[in-house]
C-alpha cells in the first residue's frame, strides 16, 4: 500500500506570506542569530492558533527576559528533561476538554521547542515516550550543533572535529572525537507520521514543513538547522549563507518521511566540496586534509543512503 | 576604596578588564572585587561591570551608582546609556576615543577628569584585534596611578597564554598614549548628560517592575520586549535601502531575526531603527544589491 505523500495542507507561496509574526522584536539573540530567525519563520508558517511549550536554551533565555517576553502566543517554559511531557499533557488536556464540550476549538497547533541539547541529550527520553504514545504535536528541535546559552559546549548533535568549550584545540585534544547524533532518523525509527529537516536559509520550504506537521494526526518532528554566529565563530551575516553552503555540499540533506517513505531534495549531480562549508567557520579552522576527506566520505555515504532510502519508496519524482 | 564602573558592549571583554584588575590589585595585597551586571544581552548589547579596589576589606556587594572612575570601552555607548549617571563630582572618565572624536568629549570636561585614549587603535596594531579592553586598563592606570603596570604580567598570562605578551604590550602602548585633562571647573556640576535624553533609546516606556508581576509569575502582556529597543546593538553599521533597485521581493524581510524591516507608507522597504541590532544579514541576501551597510553617525 503506497502512503500518501501529497499531505492536505494549505501551501504558503513566496506572493502570498503571512503578515502574522508570534514574536515582538525586543528580544536578546545575538545579531544575526540563525535560531531566532528559523523560530521566527516557523511560527510564522503555523499562525496564531498555536500554543508553545519551550525547553530552556537560547530560545527560552533571549525570548524571555522576565517580566518581558517577545511571545505574542500562549507560551510555557519548562525543564529540558520534561518538555515533550509537558506537551503531551497539554495535547491531552485539550483532548479531554474538547470531548467534554469545555473546549470547541480543535485546531490549535501544539509546538514544542527545544534545542539540540536539549532534544538529543537531555529531553530525549521524554520525547521518545511522547512519540511512541502518539501525541498530537510538532517538536521543533533547533540544532545549533552545541550547547549555546551556556557558553558553547559540545552536545550529541556537535558535528565531528568541531571546536567547542569542552572539546578543545590543544596538544590533547582538537576537537570533538565523536559523531554528531542522526537525530531525525532516530526520529524516523519511531514511525511517526512526518519528519522532516529544514533551515532557514530556505523559508518557504521551512514554512511548508512545519505547516506539514500541524496538518497530520499525531506527532511530527522538524529538525531545523540553525547557524549560530557565537557559537560557530563567524560573522553575524552569514547565518544564511552558510546554511545554503550546508545544503548544496549534502552537509545538511533537506528530506522528509512522509508516513514512513523518504522524500529527498536532491542537490545538482556536482554538490559544494565540504571544505566549503568548513572554510567560513571558525570553529572549524584546525581541520586537516585527512578531516576533511573522512567528512566528505561520511557526507557521500549519507546522501547515497537517503536517496536509497527515497529509491525505496518508489518516489523521488512525486516531490510535493 | 576606590569605585570603578566600566561600560563596554557585550563580547567586548568589560567584565575581563574588571577582572584582570581585581587580579592585579589581589596580587599587590589589595582588596578588590569586580562582577558584571547581569543580563541576557549578548553581543554588541551595552553592558556593564563593576570594580571596587581597597586597602582593606571591603562589605559592599551591591552595583556601583556613585562611581569615582568609568571606564567606557566604546565611544558610541555616550549617546546610548549614560555612562556618566552617578560619577562623583571631579571624578574621572576613561574613555576609548579615536583622537578625530577627542573633541566631541570636551563638554564633559567642565565637570570631569578626561582619561582619553585610542585603545582599539592600540589593540589593532599589538594584538590585530580590535579588542581594546586591556589597552583600556593601560589608560586607567595611566589616569589613577592604581596598580603597577608589571603586576598585570601574571593576571594576563593566566587569563590569555600565548596572547598574554601582545595584550601586555597593547595594555603598555595605552598607558604611553593616554592623555590626560583636568576638569576646566569653570561649570558647575551639571552634566550634559541631562540635556541628552536617553528615556527613548533603551525603552520606550518603564519596563515592569517585579512587583506588579500576576500570580505565579504569569506574563500576562503579550510582546511586551517590544519596550526594549536593541537596536543600541548596533556596532558597525546600519541597512540603507535603495528603492530604484529593489524589487520588493519581501525576501529581506524574512531574512531579518529582528523583524526589524517593514514597508513604509509609500511601500517601500525600510528598516526600524529601534531594534535592527545591524546583523548585515539583510544587505548581504538581497538578491538585487539594493541594501547596503553604512555607518551610522555616531559621536
Ligand atoms: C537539567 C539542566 N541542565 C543544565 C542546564 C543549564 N542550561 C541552560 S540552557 C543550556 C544549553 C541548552 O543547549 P541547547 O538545548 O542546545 O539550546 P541552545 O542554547 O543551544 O539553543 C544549559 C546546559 C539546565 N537549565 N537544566
Ligand atoms: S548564542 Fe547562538 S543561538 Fe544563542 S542567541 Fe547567540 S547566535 Fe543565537
Ligand atoms: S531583498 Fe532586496 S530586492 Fe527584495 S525586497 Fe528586500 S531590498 Fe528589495
Ligand atoms: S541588519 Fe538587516 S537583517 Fe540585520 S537586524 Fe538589521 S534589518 Fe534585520
Ligand atoms: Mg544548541
Amino acid at each position: 500500500m503506497k502512503a500518501d505523500k501529497h499531505l492536505e495542507f494549505e501551501k504558503i507561496t513566496a506572493k502570498a506570506l503571512p503578515e502574522f509574526e508570534a514574536l515582538s522584536p525586543g528580544h536578546r539573540a545575538c545579531p544575526g542569530c540563525g535560531e531566532m530567525l528559523a523560530l521566527r519563520q516557523a511560527l510564522k508558517g503555523l499562525g496564531p492558533n498555536t500554543i508553545v511549550v519551550n525547553a530552556t536554551g537560547c530560545i527560552e533565555v533571549v525570548s524571555t527576559p522576565f517580566p518581558q517576553t517577545a511571545w505574542n502566543i500562549p507560551w510555557m517554559h519548562v525543564a529540558f528533561e520534561n518538555a515533550s511531557a509537558v506537551g503531551s499533557g497539554v495535547e491531552a488536556a485539550r483532548r479531554a476538554l474538547l470531548r467534554k464540550g469545555r473546549l470547541t476549538d480543535a485546531d490549535t497547533t501544539i509546538v514544542v521547542v527545544g534545542g539540540d541539547g536539549g532534544t538529543s541529550d537531555i529531553g530525549f527520553q521524554s520525547l521518545s515516550g511522547a512519540l511512541e504514545r502518539g501525541h498530537n504535536f510538532i517538536y521543533l528541535c533547533f540544532d545549533n550543533e552545541a550547547y549555546m546559552n551556556t557558553g558553547v559546549q559540545r552536545s550529541s548533535a556537535t558535528p565531528e572535529f568541531a571546536w567547542t568549550t569542552t572539546c578543545p584545540l590543544g596538544s590533547a585534544s582538537s576537537g570533538k572525537t565523536h559523531k554528531k547524533k542522526d537525530l531525525p532518523r532516530i526520529m524516523a525509527a519511531h514511525d511517526i507520521p512526518y519528519v522532516a529537516t529544514a533551515t532557514p536559509a530556505h523559508p518557504l520550504d521551512l514554512m511548508n514543513k512545519v505547516r506539514k506537521g500541524a496538518a497530520v494526526k499525531g506527532p511530527a518532528f522538524i529538525h531545523i538547522f540553525s547557524p549560530c554566529p557565537t557559537g560557530w565563530r563567524m560573522p553575524a551575516e552569514r547565518s544564511i549563507e552558510i546554511a545554503k553552503v550546508a545544503v548544496k555540499s549534502n552537509i545538511y540533506p533537506l528530506y522528509e518521511v512522509i508516513h514512513g517513505e523518504y522524500v529527498v531534495k536532491r542537490n545538482s549531480k556536482n554538490p559544494l566540496p565540504v571544505s566549503e562549508y568548513f572554510k567560513l567557520q571558525g570553529r572549524f579552522k584546525h581541520l586537516t586534509a585527512q578531516d576533511v576527506r573522512t567528512i566528505q566520505d561520511r557526507v557521500d555515504a549519507t546522501m547515497d543512503r537517503l536517496l536509497s532510502y527515497a529509491r525505496l519508496s518508489d518516489d523521488t519524482k512525486g516531490r510535493p | 576604596m576606590i569605585e570603578i564602573r566600566f561600560h563596554g558592549r557585550g563580547g567586548q571583554g568589560s567584565v575581563t578588564a574588571a577582572e584582570l584588575v581585581a587580579q592585579a590589585a589581589i596580587n599587590e595585597g589589595k582588596y578588590a572585587q569586580a562582577f558584571p551586571s547581569f543580563g541576557p544581552e549578548r553581543r554588541g548589547a551595552p553592558v556593564s561591570a563593576f570594580l571596587r579596589v581597597s586597602d582593606s576589606q571591603i562589605f559592599l556587594r551591591e552595583k556601583i551608582e556613585a562611581p569615582d572612575v568609568i571606564v567606557v570601552l566604546d565611544a558610541s555607548l555616550i549617546e546610548l546609556v549614560d555612562v556618566f549617571s552617578g560619577l562623583k563630582a571631579g571624578g574621572s572618565a576613561v574613555m576609548n576615543c579615536p583622537p578625530h572624536k577627542r573633541k566631541s568629549l570636551m563638554p564633559w570636561n567642565e565637570s570631569y577628569r578626561l582619561v582619553t585614549v585610542d585603545a582599539t587603535q592600540a589593540a589593532m596594531n599589538n594584538i590585530g584585534l580590535p579588542i581594546a579592553n586591556t589597552a583600556m586598563i593601560g589608560a586607567l592606570l595611566k589616569g589613577m596611578g592604581l596598580i603597577k603596570l608589571d603586576s598585570f604580567q601574571m593576571p594576563l598570562q593566566t587569563r590569555f597564554g600565548r596572547l598574554a605578551e601582545k595584550n601586555f604590550q597593547s595594555m603598555t602602548q595605552a598607558f604611553h598614549d593616554a592623555q590626560i585633562a583636568e576638569p576646566s571647573g569653570e561649570a558647575p556640576l551639571s552634566s550634559p548628560a541631562q540635556e541628552l535624553d536617553f528615556s527613548g533609546i533603551i525603552e520606550k516606556e518603564a519596563l515592569m517592575a517585579w512587583k506588579s508581576l500576576a500570580l505565579g509569575g504569569d506574563i500576562l502582556e503579550p510582546g511586551n520586549s517590544a519596550r526594549f529597543l536593541t537596536g543600541t546593538w548596533r556596532m558597525t553599521g546600519k541597512p540603507v535601502f535603495h528603492s530604484d533597485a529593489c524589487t520588493k521581493c519581501g525576501l529581506c524581510r524574512l531574512f531579518c531575526p529582528e523583524d526589524a524591516i517593514f514597508r513604509d507608507a509609500d511601500e517601500q522597504f525600510i528598516y526600524n531603527e529601534d531594534y535592527c541590532k545591524g546583523c548585515g544579514q539583510c544587505a548581504r541576501e538581497c538578491p538585487k544589491g539594493a541594501i547596503t551597510m553604512e555607518e551610522e553617525a555616531w559621536v
